[in-house]
């Protein structure tokens, strides 16, 4: 079990150094790195790789995301998926060629075929329900920042994490 | 004091809530106290970490995966029963599920904590139906009172229960232990709509803590009541058993008993049990107390059979495994036109009980009505991406449904069939080569009455809210609720129990737990069996 107490150059710093690098360059990066995305994405993906996917994924999904979880989410999803990479870099494609400006946009212009539209909705899955797989072979990336709790942020709890006591009870405060 | 011929004064079969309480209270007296559990020890810092760290959760359990969708252990010598362990038979999938580790499935237990009012134990002398009781409310009015105190039962005051809408019932001589905590914005909305059409409100009594209650912190709403609470807020067993060893009882974990002998005069003598590695073991001891759950206490007594208990022990009178209850019920799914917001704070439910009593139940059942209070969120976003939802309607649905869609679910009184029954398997067998349970079940027209009336009064409650019907299922939902398999009574020919919960056949062995409830009410059984238990406890100071 790896602990807080691992010494230097241990997975766990060289897992904090590398999750730090990821997101400083997305931060810089921004949707511009889109349209200079790379052809096929190696089995083992790589942090350009991972920055790329999360750039795509934040086209779908239309949130700000956490690379290290692109990361995670990238290398799980291309396990299952032999074509994977073949599959995001013809679903790049097609989101480069439309120009918009983002998902409600993209998906207004009917453009895609089926099948990039398949990898697409396999992305959101992801990202939203913050797993991979099916049953038999699911892949928890994280609970606590799956996409699907964003909408109702603040006011139904992500449960075990609640409000704290007598933390509900008033009209809560939302517009749909 | 046990001498050296015995191991213990008592030994306790089953670490949940019901041995529990036995444990403590003997314990706490001095008594030499030996507490025999089938699964493990569990940690509830581990269990809270499974369960976040769980890709399939509970709500989106895929049954056929052995384990899948509970947090706790699924372990050889004690599968868990999510998954393929329990076996089904009869028209009905008796599909509960119950947790084999130290505290029991209080651990994953949503909590409601209900008294049964004067008539539910009065059924046939009322109403024609099921069976009497052969002891009535007064005889346990005190007993839930205790049992409240032991398990921390928070509620409201000055309820009617019996959902009338008049004065306190059932009669009580005794405040809750704790005041009920704050209604949701949920609760206050949907009491005020449906009052109008005569509809009264009844907010569940139930085991979260409104003050620091013993070691319990104040419920702090992360709406995880089941499968664990996170900070021990909400009682489970497992707080009197380590109530218990505080007092100098021992536990053994990882003890499975698979047989139960008795002598030429009908004492029980010893309990057998395997540990994981499949050794075998004897106890012996003067008093026994079987608490091992309605399913497995019933099929433990159904295998210790001998060439004088050839129908097994405590089954002189074949009632063994047989009546097997459960609050078999139907929901609806509904959407309102504005935001309602279920899922804030616990998972505490607002009932409507105005079919709870009168003389309807001799023509169809007792029911309570409950909206449910869980955040709804990971069981609807797999189905609208899957019907191809993205974008920002993708969020613009979850927040919508989140805020509106409406869970409304009926529990029935059933009625006490000798064929719907415990019995264990010919053909399947666990690790330890011990069979498992095979449950029969089956409805009859009384149910089929009680869901056509319920189904009216769950149209006629989406009307009050104007709300629109998302979907209704009938098909005989379990609620967990396992009752009636050792039956109480006067007569040994027709009862596992008599009244004060020992064996007709075994002077010193008690059942403790809802098995022994003859007719099972519409309300959620564990604080009558913990009554009842704590009733057992009393018992057994008199006489070890």
């Amino acid at each position: 079990m790896t602990t807080e107490r691992d010494k230097t150059g241990s997975p766990m710093e060289y897992a904090l150094r590398r999750r730090d690098l990821l997101r400083a360059t997305v931060a810089v990066g921004g949707l511009a790195t889109l349209s200079r995305i790379a052809m096929p994405v190696p089995a083992a993906a790589s942090d350009d790789e991972a920055q790329r996917f999360t750039l795509l994924s934040e086209f779908l999904t239309g949130y700000t995301l956490d690379p290290v979880l692109g990361a995670r989410y990238l290398a799980a999803l291309a396990k299952r998926n032999k074509t994977f990479s073949s599959d995001i870099s013809a679903l790049q494609h097609v989101v480069e060629q439309s120009g918009v400006a983002n998902m409600d946009a993209f998906l207004a212009l009917k453009l895609a075929d089926p099948n990039v539209m398949k990898t697409a909705t396999n992305i959101v899955s992801a990202w939203y329900l913050g797993v991979v797989g099916e049953p038999e072979d699911a892949e928890l990336i994280t609970y606590r920042e799956a996409l699907m709790y964003r909408p109702t942020k603040g006011i139904l709890s992500i449960p075990t994490y609640g409000p704290g006591p007598n933390g509900w009870g008033p009209k809560p405060g939302s517009k749909i | 004091m046990a001498n050296d011929s015995y191991d213990a004064d008592l030994i306790v079969i089953g670490s949940g809530v019901m041995g529990g309480l036995v444990a403590a209270s003997l314990a706490k007296a001095g008594k030499k106290v030996i507490i025999l559990e089938a699964g493990p020890r569990v940690d509830r810092r581990e269990i809270v970490e499974t369960f976040r760290n769980a890709p399939v959760k509970l709500s989106l359990a895929n049954a056929k995966l052995q384990g899948a969708g509970s947090p706790f252990p699924s372990l050889p010598h004690a599968p868990s029963t999510y998954g393929d362990y329990l076996q089904y038979e009869g028209p009905v999938k008796y599909n509960t599920s119950y947790l084999r580790v130290v505290g029991g499935t209080t651990w994953h237990f949503g909590s409601a904590l209900w008294r049964m009012i004067p008539n539910d134990f009065k059924l046939q002398s009322l109403y024609g139906r099921g069976r009497d009781w052969p002891i009535g409310y007064d005889d346990l009015e005190a007993y839930y009172n205790r049992a409240e105190l032991e398990l921390g039962v928070t509620g409201l005051d000055g309820q009617d229960e019996s959902g009338q809408g008049g004065g306190p019932m059932p009669p009580r001589s005794m405040p809750f232990p704790m005041e009920q905590l704050n209604s949701s914005y949920m609760f206050k909305t949907i009491a005020e709509k449906l009052s109008v059409g005569g509809f009264n409100p009844v907010l569940e009594p139930h085991g979260r803590a409104s003050r620091p209650y013993g070691r319990r912190p104040v419920c702090a709403g992360n709406n995880n009541c089941n499968p664990v609470c996170p900070i021990g807020a909400k009682y489970d067993g497992s707080m009197h058993i380590d109530e218990a060893e505080r007092h100098g009882a021992k536990l053994l974990d990882n003890s499975v008993v698979y047989k139960i002998e008795a002598g030429d005069d009908g004492k029980i003598t010893a309990v057998w049990y395997k540990r994981p590695d499949n050794s075998e073991h004897k106890l012996n001891a003067r008093y026994f107390v079987l608490a091992a759950y309605g399913i497995e206490s019933a099929k433990l007594l159904l295998i210790s059979t001998s060439s004088k208990y050839p129908n097994g022990i405590a089954n002189s009178s074949d009632q063994v495994g047989r009546n097997l209850m459960d609050h078999t019920g139907i929901s609806m799914n509904m959407l309102t036109k504005e935001d309602m917001w279920p899922g804030e704070g616990p998972t505490e439910l607002l009932v409507y009980l105005n079919q709870r009593d009168g003389a309807f139940r001799k023509d169809y059942p007792s029911y309570k009505i409950k909206v449910r209070n869980t955040v709804p969120t990971a069981q609807m976003t797999e189905g609208f991406i899957k019907k191809g939802l993205l974008g920002s309607k993708l969020d613009a649905e979850i927040r919508k449904y989140s805020a509106r869609s409406l869970n409304w679910a009926i529990d029935f009184e059933p009625l006490p069939l000798p064929e719907n029954r415990v019995t264990p398997s010919k053909t399947k067998f666990d690790a330890l080569g011990l069979p498992v349970p095979v449950l029969y079940y089956s409805v009859t027209d009384y149910w089929n009455a009680g869901r056509d009336r319920g189904l009216e009064d769950l149209n006629k409650i989406a009307q009050l809210l104007d709300a629109e019907v998302l979907s209704t299922d009938v098909k005989w939902q379990n609620r967990q609720h396992v009752m009636g398999t050792t039956r109480m009574g006067d007569d040994p020919k027709d009862s596992v129990v008599d009244r004060d919960c020992r064996t007709h056949d075994h002077s010193n062995m008690f059942i403790a737990g809802t098995s022994v409830m003859p007719s099972a009410s519409c309300m959620n059984p564990t604080l009558t069996g913990a009554a009842l238990s704590v009733r057992i406890a009393d018992t057994l100071l008199r006489e070890i």
